[in-house]
């Protein structure tokens, strides 16, 4: 029988006292997964477990079949693609050098590697940054890079971890579009964010992670209709926050504005839907350089949840 | 594991290790024995340079340029990618990782030899200009291997120290300047325990330099032999890559 792309079997990790997953049972096969918590919730520290980066206090992690805490896990990398939290951080290469370094370290050969890089950087449509350091790229160009570097090699199993933070309106529909197709060419996803909308963007199966704990697994719709009630925050960064905010108003999209200062505008928000596609025309034409949505109170959300007994 | 994957990473390492503000800090340790030289001739009332080169400038890159410059290149080349989580993009790939640790540790090291062959030519070169013949560059060039050499062992050390510690400085201060230079230096069989005694074996045979370095330090009955001195060193540097590549098995990358 083949082994689940991932599989994790009472998976626990303690930081000291602190807790950062506990009991873990779970396996994703094929297709996109949302993993979905608030901050703290303990999917960074999954995703450091299945790609051994961590080791588990307890339990253990399969990918596709091989053990994550044994040596020789390395060799599992040739059929995976992980996008790390954490930025790029290889600021003095250059888009293609960065992306070349690590195809290389995947099997290529160096011109090959820069062939592969290229394709990578065309696929997130950063072909014509080739060239550009990475520190003098915006984090949502990073991002991109970042995602460039997971799909190099084809990967059968991606690991996302906040793929869409700090991306303007158009990047995040272009990523939020090439995880769906990922996923419908029968690749495994497991798409971590904070945000109920990005994930619900790209999957329709979750898991939730609370405080370190699964929380539920496949039932959307019921977090759907709780999250609905609850407005959201859209952060911009933009040279025109007023002309944006007083668009977004009269087109009644907004419950509430604010300036918080520099080029900033939040924005609140009950469709958020319909407010991101009213704002990919802004970035569009170069308005929004960077733009959050943040889900401050998906505490809340959560430990309602666990109040209202929704789970597994 | 693929000569290819040494040589990207080393090339990698190398243009960090060049871009950085470190570099630089390195760059000026390793020009005050020349600086030293240059006073001395300007200051100095008829003295013969090559004299003073042996006698202060080999000790001042023996016991003050090594340790600080190897401090200043090798400490943060995988300390900071552990710092900063962005090891994950070396280590989840299809390459065991301690051939991604040796491949920045070579470039790593191609810089740190840059900065102490600046530090042993610069001052022989303003010599032979000033003072011409006698051994300048055979000299210079022995100082420049012994220091290489050290800059091997101890470079592995600080790898290691900056994958264990977040404290890396304090443990490599204690490392390279009390086990090593002071160490090194003291009277009696203890300082055959430091690495920088094997240095000093290096030292007075490619160098020809007094035991006493003009009283700076005790004398050496016996220093050690070449080839000795060679093997303890290039075994430190294997000890170093070993503990560092054990380590990284083991060590979780910072969240």
């Amino acid at each position: 029988m083949t082994p689940p792309a991932l599989r994790c079997v009472g998976l626990c990790r303690w930081y000291g006292e602190v807790q950062g997953l506990s009991g873990l049972d779970l396996e994703v096969e094929g297709g996109v997964v949302g993993l979905l918590g608030p901050n703290g919730a303990g999917k960074s520290t999954l995703m450091r477990l299945v790609t051994g980066l961590a080791r588990p206090s307890r339990g253990f992690v399969e990918v596709f079949g091989r053990r994550m805490d044994r040596p020789g896990r390395h060799e599992v990398f040739r059929r995976v693609g992980y996008a790390p939290g954490e930025d790029v951080h290889f600021e003095t290469e250059r888009a293609r050098d960065f992306l070349t370094i690590l195809a290389v370290l995947g099997g290529d050969a160096p011109g090959a590697a820069r062939r592969r890089a290229d394709a990578a950087l065309e696929l997130v449509g950063m072909e014509e940054f080739a060239a550009k350091r990475l520190d003098a790229m915006s984090k949502g160009m990073r991002q991109r890079i970042k995602l460039a570097q997971t799909v190099l090699f084809e990967p059968e199993l991606l690991l996302l971890d906040e793929p869409l933070n700090g991306m303007d309106p158009v990047n995040r529909r272009r990523v939020m579009d090439l995880v769906r197709e990922w996923g419908r060419e029968g690749r495994t996803v497991l798409f971590a964010s904070h945000v109920l909308h990005e994930v619900e963007a790209v999957t329709d199966r979750v898991v939730l992670l609370h405080q370190g704990r699964l929380l539920a697994e496949g039932r959307l719709e019921e977090i759907r209709e709780i999250a609905d009630e609850r407005p959201r925050r859209v952060e911009l960064d933009t040279d025109h926050p007023r002309e944006i905010a007083a668009e977004a108003l009269e087109a009644d999209l907004v419950d509430g504005v604010s300036f918080p200062g520099g080029d900033l505008l939040v924005l609140e928000t009950r469709s958020l839907d319909r407010l991101l596609t009213h704002l990919e025309r802004y970035g569009e034409g170069g308005w929004i350089s960077a733009l959050e949505v943040e889900e401050a109170d998906l505490e809340s959300l959560f430990a309602m949840m666990v109040d209202e007994g929704v789970t597994r | 594991m693929r000569s290819s994957v040494l040589r990207v990473l080393a090339g990698h390492s190398l243009r960090r290790r060049l871009g950085g503000w470190r570099f630089l800090g390195a760059l000026a340790l390793a020009a005050l024995p020349g600086l030293q030289l240059i006073l001395t001739w300007r200051f100095g009332d008829d003295v013969e340079l090559f004299p003073i080169y042996r006698s202060y400038v080999v000790p001042l890159c023996l016991y003050f340029l090594t340790p600080f410059a190897t401090m200043l290149t090798m400490l943060p080349v995988v300390g900071e990618l552990y710092e900063s989580g962005a090891v994950g993009y070396l280590y989840t790939r299809p390459t065991p990782r301690w051939a991604s640790l040796l491949g920045l540790y070579l470039g790593a090291e191609a810089a740190l030899v840059l900065v102490l062959a600046f530090g042993a030519f610069a001052p022989a070169l303003f010599g032979l200009t000033v003072e011409p013949g006698g051994d300048w560059l055979r000299v210079a060039f022995g100082l420049w291997a012994a220091l290489a050499l050290g800059g091997l062992a101890y470079g592995a050390l600080c790898l290691f120290l900056g994958v264990w510690s977040r404290r890396a400085i304090l443990w490599a201060l204690f490392v390279l300047v009390f086990w090593g230079a002071a160490l090194g230096s003291l009277p009696g069989s203890l300082r055959s325990w430091s690495l920088h005694h094997y240095l000093f074996g290096l030292v007075r045979h490619w160098c020809d330099v007094e035991d006493a370095f003009s009283g700076m330090f005790p004398p050496i009955d016996s220093p050690p032999g070449v080839l000795r001195s060679v093997l303890v060193l290039l075994a430190a540097a294997a000890v170093g890559l070993g503990l560092t590549s054990a380590l990284a098995e083991r060590k979780d990358v910072a969240a």
